[in-house]
């Protein structure tokens, strides 16, 4: 009769539960080993004294009575406590609360550069413990809030994109203000902005896609994952000329939650989309696809894929697609075989590819998405436009008790006609700011940003995924913004901050004359006002304005 | 050092959970629900996990605070009572002991030795005024109880883990963990009922997790709970539903209640109620169908214009289908430690103690010896003979809990004596001129005198304290002893008041003819349980000559507290049995169904019903599951998170105002304005919104760092302490009219700190 509460699919871990949770059975808790490693968090169900605490505090709704628990999310049940493995937790930590603790002979006047998740979590942050001693100014160069929780996640997950509400609650703080329609690096030189400003927060993601570096790459048909997701999220900077969705198959190159995303997509009924807040023209062009199968390509094995458990089973659940995988590629080595022992996620994990590697392949009218593991692609073919891949053969063996891969003989060929690099994400040089090109981010010493010899540059921060790359999830991002945070009141603290030279004014009149458009919150509540009267009109969440004239048109100037 | 486990009932609410703490020295490792609780069996909230995190508070005063200077500064207990005594004493010389009063939170209740020894300082100051937060809270029921049952505490409550049809109206156990029915893991108790084919339906114009529990959600009007509830008699009667049952030869005056409702029709009220007639008609058919149901009503139902009416109408409806006192209905309790209904004789009693003398500025009559809390501060503030001049506080926060939060203030800031007993400087305590803290939740016994009344099943538990006090800490019990001593200033010492007192509650055990140690002698009682002192001695004697009791000797297997101490979890002595005629302590021996001091206020209510619905807010209060009342705000554990004093207003109130989650309104009443950030929800209907009570705001002279790093709006602030209750003079603290206006972000008066959590 114990009723407990369970995590699910959507989490994206910024352990806003663990601070309410009074027996502290939400775990990996942040400090805690596990916590930056963490898929998702989880509750122990033999602890949870089913309060019910937890549930308002998620963003995106992820928390749930066992009782209450839809059939599509059922399995996490097992999740939650399979994570446990029969481990107690310990002692309950100590815990405070915040209050206001900056204290400077003059406000503090903070600039935050793009207003995704990182830069959002890094205001928040700054005013929470600043209290009416700071006054942070959001920039983005878009006039939409949100980054890629509007323009990455994927639009059947609307729990997640209720992320972006937890922030809008904290919007009409008196010490902030948006700018929205300003480019830094374009419109206004960083230079220009830290003259301004007592620091300048980057908080600019990563716009742009690393490529896979094979031969072919730049066929048509062929074309960053990034961009597909841009596209079907009606980014308007990604344009709604259609893909082409003509062929029957399509390759996935990486295997990320990214990969799964854009294979769900790939292969999803499209009324199914049609309930989401999916752009229109994808919509249309999903509506006329081909594609009946889709290969996710990892080039290691199967406990090394980067994809997700949570995000595994969701796809295992999409309605009429079949998911397969190769029992031969999941074959484990000894040293995986420890792992696996050692990590009941990872089992768990592990135990669904193995179902879907022995469950029989559905009729011919049912999609397909095939996971394939140990392959590494060495050329996309075709003349004019893309016919297919080239794949290695990846052979894996423990060295030293550590599992290693390299490439074997034989080569095989795909054909496709869509490919698909899921590689990544990548932070592009901005104008003005140092740029460390290895690792594709901002040049930083965990968020202070620091100049080719590693001296930091007063006043500069950075969050993110400029920060740290293109990895990590949404509440990821909250946890790298407290770290930045943190250093920039400790400069302040010690007086290694300048203040500005110019006043709020200046910098005002510059914007006003450069920028041709430029709106603020109440310009982004219009448009989001808008869109959603438009959704309702249809069932759907919002139908989303892609194109930036009527998206500017639609949110107004500043007033 | 090693883990150690200690086993002790949670006193912060009426659930009375038990619990086990994990304890390393002195700190509390980690506390789990304790499994063999013969009650709770497992359940507890977040209230009773952070138990621990309270005791070691850091703001919890373990030494008294004397004011000197303008200050309160820590003294000696010695000097505490000293000066505690000298500012008492000269108030009485001055002008009488009517110009001391006491007023007593609600924390007093679950505290043994607090509430057994608040007599001895009563009897010491003479003859004070007495308010306490019952005025604020459960009055109405009080009364409705005296005047049915006899007493104020004979109350019957819902056969929870028995009912199959459960009406719940005006509460929300699943955040405040019941009340006026104590019940550990209302949650379970309440899904079991559905799980064994029972019905709950819920009757709230709140959606609130309880009713997100429920069968049925019915959403009356905010205020119409009484209007509701006649009609549901109406259709009694008029269908001929009425079943009384073994009641039949108990009850009177079913006839003038017929004819007092019958006009209060479903089709009548339903204007004003907002509920479609035939809904009324369907539930009270089925209710009275059901053969096992009852009807529940807490604070939603009290603390509101017609709390006494709507009281009344709930154990009418429970009375007319035969559900009282019977198995699954509302039933009453017999509780170990014994209390009013088992004292006496059996059935009969003198009439209650009610209008003997009324309040000095308004003329409100007094109820069972008090005064109407929403009367303090003018008796405080309006000069005049018989002026207020001095106060006990004795664990009570008037300034957060009773309404119009300024007037209380500036009225307890002008007094000649302010005296409390409190660990807290909060809102009210930091006029005080001399606070006594007592020992922290681990560090006290604990036995559910009060609750156990009140349970929904006959158990009893005793915990000793988990933890010894330091060496300059001194029992609650100890402090009010040298309390009355310093009132009298005779010189007794504390052992002297204490003895005084055992001697007392003995000699009443022996000169009630109908106890089972009638005949003894208060030197026999005492001996056999000596050597306990203080509330143990007490208790014992309690328990023992109780209706379960060993009556020293008289019943060889009876319970002692030697029994209890031998059973940390707790003694079960079964589901509840029928005790009328038995409880009832009446004039007349029998349940007059229609007292006139109830059925003359029903005009007041025709007058609402037809004037109709209001337009405009109205304001209700809000609970949650980690707040208790005004006194939790500073475990930092349970103030984590989101902000939770937010108005909530509906979605087509907010697009009226123009307004969203995080925009700041401005919520104005008669008495006063304040600002709170606006949440959206749907869970209050179009018309309604609703703040939680008990915030602590004010930043002068409040030592309580956690709870002003998380500063809220009280709703207090706007209730109005003109608007009573009439007939129990209760403050009305649910639906009050209110204006909202939006707020331009340069109105905002603050900014609004969005503490998020770490
Ligand atoms: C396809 C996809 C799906 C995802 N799905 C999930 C999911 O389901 N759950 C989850 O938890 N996480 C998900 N994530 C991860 C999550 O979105 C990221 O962790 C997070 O958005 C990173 O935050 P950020 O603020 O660093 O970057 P971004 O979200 O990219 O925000 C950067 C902002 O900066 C602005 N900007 C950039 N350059 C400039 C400039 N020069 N001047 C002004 N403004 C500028 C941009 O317009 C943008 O608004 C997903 C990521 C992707 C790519
Ligand atoms: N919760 C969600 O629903 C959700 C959805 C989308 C994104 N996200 C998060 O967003 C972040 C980014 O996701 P992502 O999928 O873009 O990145 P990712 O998780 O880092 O995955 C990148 C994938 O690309 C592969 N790869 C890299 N270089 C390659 C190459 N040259 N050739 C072949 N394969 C190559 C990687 O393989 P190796 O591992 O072998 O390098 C890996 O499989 C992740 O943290 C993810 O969890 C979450
Ligand atoms: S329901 Fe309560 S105990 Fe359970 S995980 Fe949530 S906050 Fe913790
Ligand atoms: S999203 Fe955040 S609040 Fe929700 S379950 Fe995950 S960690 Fe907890
Ligand atoms: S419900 Fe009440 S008694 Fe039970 S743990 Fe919570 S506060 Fe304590």
């Amino acid at each position: 009769m114990a009723v407990t509460h369970v995590i699910t699919q959507s989490c994206c871990n910024d352990a806003a539960c663990t601070a309410v949770c009074p027996v502290d059975c939400i775990q990996p808790a942040p400090g805690t080993p596990g916590f930056a490693a963490a898929e998702m968090l989880y509750i122990d169900p033999a602890t949870c004294i089913d309060c019910g605490c937890c549930v308002p505090e998620c963003p995106v709704d992820a928390i749930r009575p066992d009782v209450d628990l839809p059939p599509s999310l059922a399995h996490f049940a097992q999740l939650n406590a399979g994570y446990f493995d029969g481990r107690r937790p310990g002692p309950v930590p100590p815990r405070s609360v915040r209050a206001p603790s900056l204290a400077l002979d003059r406000r503090l006047r903070v600039a935050v550069v793009g207003a995704g998740p990182a830069g959002l979590y890094a205001a928040l942050d700054l005013l929470e413990t600043g209290g009416s001693g700071v006054a942070v100014d959001v920039y983005d160069r878009l006039p939409t809030p949100g980054g890629l929780i509007r323009y990455g996640v994927a639009p059947d997950h609307p729990s997640t994109k209720l992320a972006a509400e937890a922030f809008a609650v904290h919007a009409r703080d008196p010490g902030l203000r948006f700018r929205f329609g300003v480019e830094v690096g374009t419109d206004v030189t960083p230079a220009e902005l830290a003259r301004a400003h007592d620091a300048v927060v980057y908080a600019v993601g990563a716009a742009g896609a690393r490529s896979i570096g094979v031969p072919g790459e730049d066929l048509p048909g062929s074309l960053p994952a990034a961009r597909f997701v841009a596209w079907y999220n009606g980014h308007p900077e990604a344009g709604d000329r259609d893909v082409d969705l003509s062929g029957t198959r399509a390759v996935v190159i990486g295997n990320g939650n990214v990969a799964l995303d854009v294979a769900r997509v790939l292969v999803s009924d499209p009324a199914l989309l049609a309930t989401t807040d999916m752009a229109g023209h994808a919509l249309d062009a999903l509506g006329r696809s081909r594609i009946r199968e889709v290969l996710v390509v990892g080039r290691r094995g199967p406990l090394q894929a980067a994809f997700t458990t949570a995000e595994l089973t969701a796809l295992e659940r999409v309605p009429g697609v079949d998911v397969l995988a190769d029992r031969e590629e999941l074959a484990l080595t000894p040293a995986e075989q420890r792992l696996l022992a050692a990590d009941p996620v990872l089992r768990a994990r592990y135990e669904v590819l193995l179902r879907l590697a022995t469950r029989p392949p559905g009729g011919p009218a049912r999609k397909r998405i095939r996971l394939r593991f140990l392959a590494r692609p060495v050329r996309v073919l075709g003349s004019d436009a893309v016919t297919g891949v080239r794949l290695r053969r990846q052979e894996k063996r423990d060295v030293d008790g550590v599992v290693t891969f390299r490439p074997a003989g034989t080569t095989s060929t795909v054909g496709a006609g869509l490919v698909l690099g899921s590689v990544g994400y990548l932070t592009p040089p901005l104008p003005g700011l140092p740029y460390d090109a290895d690792r594709g981010v901002v040049r930083n010493a965990d968020g202070r940003v620091v100049d080719g010899s590693g001296r930091a540059v007063p006043g500069a921060y950075v969050v993110g995924w400029a920060k740290r790359g293109p990895s990590g999830v949404i509440g990821t991002n909250k946890h790298c913004a407290a770290v930045t945070a943190g250093h920039l009141r400790a400069d302040a603290a010690a007086g290694r901050l300048t203040p500005p030279e110019e006043p709020p004014q200046w910098l005002d009149a510059l914007l006003a004359e450069r920028c041709d458009r430029l709106t603020d919150w109440a310009g982004w509540r219009r448009l989001d006002r808008h869109e959603r009267a438009a959704g309702q009109a249809v069932g759907r969440p919002r139908v989303k304005v892609t194109s930036l004239p009527d998206i500017w048109r639609i949110a107004g100037r500043a007033g | 050092m090693t883990a150690r486990t200690a086993i002790r009932t949670c006193p912060l609410c009426e659930a009375t959970c038990g619990l086990v703490l994990t304890m390393e020295g002195d700190r509390v490792l980690r506390t789990a629900g304790d499994e063999d609780d013969v009650f709770s069996k497992g359940f507890m909230c977040p209230k009773g996990a952070t138990l621990g995190e309270l005791h070691h508070d850091p703001d919890w005063h373990r030494r008294p605070l004397i004011r000197h200077r303008g200050r309160l500064v820590e003294a000696s207990w010695d000097d505490a009572f000293e000066l505690a005594g000298h500012l008492v004493r000269a108030v009485v010389e001055q002008s009488g002991p009517t110009a001391m009063a006491a007023y007593f939170g609600n924390p007093i209740s679950h505290n043994l030795g607090g509430l057994l020894y608040a007599p001895v300082y009563l009897k010491a100051l003479g003859s004070p005024r007495l308010f306490t937060a019952s005025s604020l809270d459960q009055r109405p029921k009080d009364l409705v109880n005296a005047l049915l049952y006899g007493d104020r505490f004979t109350l019957a409550v819902p056969d929870l883990d028995r009912t199959d049809f459960l009406v719940v109206i005006g509460a929300n156990p699943v955040e405040s963990n019941g009340s006026l029915a104590t019940a550990p893991g209302w949650p379970r108790r309440l899904r079991a009922i559905r799980e064994r084919g029972g019905r709950l339906v819920v009757v709230d114009p709140v959606r609130t997790r309880t009713a997100e529990l429920a069968d049925e959600h019915i959403r009356p009007r905010v205020g119409s709970d009484a209007a509701l509830l006649a009609s549901m008699v109406s259709v009694l009667f008029d269908e001929g539903l009425v079943r009384l049952g073994r009641l039949g030869g108990f009850v009177t005056g079913v006839e003038r209640v017929r004819e007092a409702l019958a006009d209060l029709t479903p089709e009548r009220v339903a204007g004003f109620t907002g509920v479609p007639a035939e809904s009324v008609r369907d539930l009270t058919r089925r209710f009275a169908a059901a053969g096992r149901a009852c009807v529940y009503g807490r604070i939603g139902t009290t603390a509101t214009e017609f709390g006494t009416l709507t009281s009344w109408l709930v154990d009418l409806v429970n009375i007319l289908t035969g559900n009282l006192d019977r198995e699954g209905g509302a039933m009453f309790p017999l509780p170990a430690c014994g209390s009013p209904n088992t004292r006496g004789r059996p059935g009969f009693g003198p009439p209650p103690r009610l209008g003997r003398f009324a309040s000095r500025v308004r003329g409100l009559p007094e109820r069972f010896g008090e005064l109407p809390t929403s009367c303090l501060a003018e008796e405080i503030d309006t000069p005049g003979d018989g002026q207020l001049r001095g106060l006990l506080l004795i664990s009570g926060n008037p300034v957060v809990s009773a309404p119009n939060s300024e007037r209380t203030a500036r009225a307890l800031a002008s007094l000649d004596a302010l005296v409390a007993v409190d660990p807290y400087v909060n809102d009210s305590t930091r006029f005080a001129h001399v606070v006594l803290p007592p020992p922290g939740p681990l560090q006290r016994s604990h036995y559910d005198v009060h609750f156990s009344t009140w349970a929904v099943r006959n158990v009893a538990n005793y915990s000793p304290a988990v933890l010894d006090l330091d060496p300059r800490q001194l029992q609650e019990w100890q402090i009010m002893c040298r309390l009355a001593a310093a009132f009298e200033g005779r010189g007794a010492t504390e052992a002297d008041v204490d003895r005084r007192h055992a001697e007392a509650t003995a000699r009443a055990a022996v000169a009630d003819a109908h106890s089972p140690v009638s005949g003894r002698t208060v030197e026999q009682l005492l001996a056999a349980v000596a050597p306990r002192v203080g509330p143990e001695r007490l208790l014992d004697l309690m328990i023992r000559s109780g209706p379960y009791g060993d009556a020293f000797g008289g019943r060889p297997d009876g319970l002692s507290l030697a029994t209890l101490e031998a059973r940390p979890h707790g003694v079960d002595l079964g589901p509840l049995r029928p005790r009328l005629p038995e409880v009832l302590r009446t004039p007349t021996g029998t349940v007059a169904l229609d007292p006139p001091l109830v059925v003359d206020d029903l005009p007041r209510l025709r007058a609402a019903v037809a004037s109709r619905a209001r337009d405009g807010l109205v304001l209700v209060g809000r609970r949650h599951v980690r707040s208790n009342n005004s006194w939790m705000g500073n475990v930092p554990s349970l103030m984590t998170g989101r902000p939770r004093s937010t108005l909530w207003l509906s979605p087509a109130d907010a697009e009226r105002l123009g307004v969203g989650t995080g925009d700041l309104v401005a919520v104005a009443t008669r008495v006063s304005t304040v600002h709170a950030p606006v949440e959206v929800s749907e869970r209050v209907p179009p018309g309604v919104v609703s703040l939680p009570h008990g915030w602590l705001h004010e930043p002068d002279g409040v030592r309580l760092a956690t709870a002003r790093a998380r500063p809220g709006v009280n709703s207090n602030r706007l209730a109005d302490e003109l608007v009573l209750d009439v007939p129990s003079g209760n403050a009305v603290l649910n639906g009050i009219p209110v204006q909202v206006t939006a707020l331009r972000p340069d109105e905002y008066e603050q900014p609004v700190n969005p503490l998020t959590l770490m």
